[in-house]
């Protein structure tokens, strides 16, 4: 479904290359896991195939088409209806509350109603365990809370794909299993999941466990 | 746009609260900068313009003396006396070269209905006039008879009169006002002097024998023939009654007015341009650091399936929305200032002005915010294309 | 408590302005040979810039928002007075050559805006502010 062909990245104008013809491919309903050290390439990786950073070299493919040959219209569409992207970071937008920052991103496309997005945002925010905090800002959550509320996002429009990066890193080990577990079920209902990781844990949940430096 | 939008606009804004609002205030300070600059050339040149009609001569004969008094009184509209024996003009009309010519007669009264100020009543004969009764004409038509009266801008009457020397007299016309001295004068015709000189001794002005009996003039304006010189004319007018007047050309004074005026707009355009050019260098560094700080967040909506021409909408309303305010404010502010101080910034610099009306000033206003949004505009279109275009991992990660 | 300082500063400020701007830095005309419309109308206007200076230093001793918003409104209202004295109650020299018409009256003009936005700016503020509590 999602293929990456021979793809290459480096960085700091090629005197650091992190991916060198590099081949991935990512099945339906696979819950894939990537892993390695900090630095060696994983969190390029899934932002090549997710759409969110132009390699220097090779194709990536969503259902045979060329991802990076699509107009940005096409583009959009696809990020906002098929590929769900969780970054490392929690980026929120801190004058918004968790409701909003959920819903905000997605109210200007035409099809959308408002009201019908607000509730599938609660019932998504219920099943991370954080709808208590539907009306507080981003600097009154705590980490974990923060990266649950960007799952939550990353989730709304129902993407067939989802790519998190590092996902559970710097949370607590029942949070870190929260989040696995929301990650599992996707994949389990028929959605592609792809994660970057150096959590073991991943291990006990992803059907595909790969070591980057052997990819 | 509907609320929302605007609400989401303003939300935005908010959150980068500190360099919205040095944006801000840097676009209201080049406002008050460019309203002032144009609104006050353009009050300088309008007044220049009527000054015109004041110095339609191109010799003025003044008594010997009176020079620097004529000159101030031309120009600043100061209340000034001086006397000719009136016998001197039919003489001085007698004189080859010359193609009109007209007197005028000035005198200073304490008008009852300004207290302690003094206005300058000009006596002119209405046949022969070509200095004021042109002017006078674009607003009054009919003839000016006996004591009836026009008067200038800045002159106050009640109930359509006006009291010189403890009589009244009918108002007919109060002349727009033109930002000179014309605005600080009334005007009679030369029929009423007689019953006007008589009431002024009567309150205790102190009249000589000639002034008592009318004999008196205060200047005389001639314009010349094509082709002849002012020397000539000028050399042969001392031939016919001596060396007793002195000799204002009134279109050299304005042509050294016109050379200040000049001077003074320079001076403001290069202030204008310089503060103007300093204010968007600062408009670019604050830009820079703004769209430097919404990186991530431009990143993150990309991430997420907004489109580069969303975004790049999206950033141009909230700096449009910026800029249109800014400017707003700064005009505001500026028209608050310079339009009531309009007199008094003419005083101090020693020119006519004349203050811009209504649809002058809107039209200068719609103007600037125009200017203002383009160069806003162009200062950040850059930035605005370059982030929403950078791939969103790098951006996001630089954050990091 | 930002908001009060500043609010309070602006307060006094413009009273000190209103008392300075007709006797000092914008003075009437000279009332040396006689006292006219304008001579009055500068000792009113201090008497108003000293009202106006007084409730701005009420405003800042204050913390009830309730009286601080009735404190802005006097001051919205203080701020037409400034130039009502000048233009109907009392008056001005009738030429517009004179000092009052030339200097004196721009600058209450001038005071007169910059005292009533900020009334009515911190009415706003107050009112949203006094609305989400």
């Amino acid at each position: 479904m999602l293929s990456a062909e021979r793809v290459s990245k480096s960085y700091k104008a090629g005197r650091r290359h992190v991916l060198l013809d590099t081949d991935f491919s990512l099945d339906r309903g696979e819950f894939c896991a990537v892993m390695g050290e900090s630095g060696s390439g994983k969190s390029t990786l899934l932002a090549i195939i997710a759409g969110i950073l132009k390699p220097d070299r090779g194709v990536v493919r969503l259902d045979d088409q060329d991802l990076y040959a699509l107009p940005d219209h096409e583009m959009a569409r696809i990020h906002q209806k098929k590929i769900g992207y969780v970054p490392q970071s929690n980026i929120l937008l801190k004058n918004y509350t968790v409701l909003e920052n959920l819903i905000l991103p997605f109210l200007s496309a035409k099809d959308q109603n408002e009201e019908a997005l607000k509730e599938e945002a609660v019932a998504l925010l219920e099943k991370l365990g954080v709808s208590d905090l539907a009306d507080r800002y981003p600097y009154e959550l705590s980490g974990g809370e923060q990266k649950r509320v960007s799952l939550g996002r990353a989730l709304l429009m129902d993407p067939e794909i989802v790519i998190a990066d590092e996902p559970t890193t710097g949370l607590d080990s029942s949070t870190g299993r929260i989040i696995l577990s929301c990650l599992a079920e996707q994949a389990a209902s028929g959605k592609s999941v792809l994660v970057a990781t150096h959590d073991d844990h991943v291990k006990e949940y992803a059907g595909r466990v790969l070591d980057i430096t052997k990819i | 746009m509907g609320s929302r939008r605007v609400k989401n606009l303003i939300r935005n804004i908010r959150s980068h609260a500190f360099y919205n609002a040095c944006l801000l205030v840097t676009i209201s300070i080049l406002s008050v900068i460019l309203f002032a600059g144009i609104v006050v050339s353009r009050s300088l040149y309008k007044g220049m313009d009527n000054m015109q009609k004041r110095l339609g001569a191109d010799i003025m004969l003044v008594p010997k003396g009176a020079k620097e008094k004529a000159e101030n009184m031309l120009l600043e509209g100061s209340r000034s006396t001086f006397y000719f024996d009136a016998s001197i003009y039919e003489k001085v009309a007698a004189v080859d070269g010359i193609s009109e010519i007209t007197s005028q007669c000035f005198l200073k009264s304490l008008s009852a209905d300004c207290c302690s100020s003094e206005v300058e009543i000009v006596f002119f004969d209405p046949q022969s006039d070509f200095v004021v009764a042109p002017w006078i004409e674009t607003e009054y038509r009919k003839d000016l008879s006996g004591n009836q009266v026009v008067v200038g801008n800045s002159i106050s009457s009640e109930d359509g009169k006006i009291k010189l020397f403890g009589q009244e007299y009918p108002v007919v016309s109060k002349m727009a006002k033109t930002g000179t001295a014309l605005d600080s004068s009334v005007y009679f015709t030369s029929e009423a002097m007689g019953e006007i000189l008589e009431n002024a001794e009567e309150k205790g002005s102190f009249l000589t024998e000639d002034q008592k009996n009318g004999g008196i003039l205060s200047s005389i304006f001639i314009n010349l023939k094509a082709g002849e010189k002012s020397e000539k004319v000028v050399e042969s007018v001392h031939q016919v009654i001596g060396d007793i007047f002195d000799v204002v050309y009134p279109k050299q004074l304005h042509a050294s007015l016109s050379g200040s005026l000049t001077k003074i707009t320079g001076i403001v355009n290069i202030i204008s341009f310089v503060l103007g050019g300093l204010l968007v260098l600062i408009l670019l560094i604050i830009n820079s650091i703004l769209m430097n700080q919404r990186k991530q967040e431009v990143a993150l909506f990309r991430v997420l399936g907004r489109t580069k021409r969303d975004l790049i909408r999206m950033l141009v309303s909230e700096m449009g929305l910026i800029s249109i305010s800014g400017a707003v404010i700064g005009c505001l502010l500026s028209a608050v200032i310079v339009i009531p101080f309009g007199a008094f910034i003419g005083r101090s610099l020693n020119m006519p002005y004349l203050g811009p009306g209504l649809a002058a000033t809107m039209v200068s206003f719609a103007l600037i915010v125009l200017g203002v949004f383009l160069i806003v505009f162009l200062a950040s279109i850059f930035f605005i294309v370059h982030i929403s275009s950078v791939d969103p991992y790098l951006a996001m990660r630089r954050e990091e | 408590m930002k908001n009060r300082i500043i609010i309070a500063l602006l307060f006094i400020l413009s009273g000190l302005l209103i008392i300075l701007a007709p006797t000092v830095l914008f003075p009437v005309c000279s009332a040396e040979k006689m006292k006219m419309a304008c001579y009055y109308s500068a000792k009113a206007e201090i008497g108003l810039g000293g009202l106006v200076a007084a409730l701005g230093a009420v405003y800042f001793l204050l913390k009830s928002k309730e009286i601080r918003i009735g404190i802005t409104i006097a001051q919205f209202f203080n701020a037409i007075l400034v130039i009502v004295y000048p233009l109907k109650l009392i008056g001005l020299c009738k030429n517009a050559d004179m000092a009052c018409r030339v200097k004196t009256l721009p600058a209450l003009i001038v005071l007169t805006v910059l005292l009533g936005a900020t009334a009515l700016v911190n009415l706003f503020f107050l009112a949203k502010s006094s609305k989400t509590e």
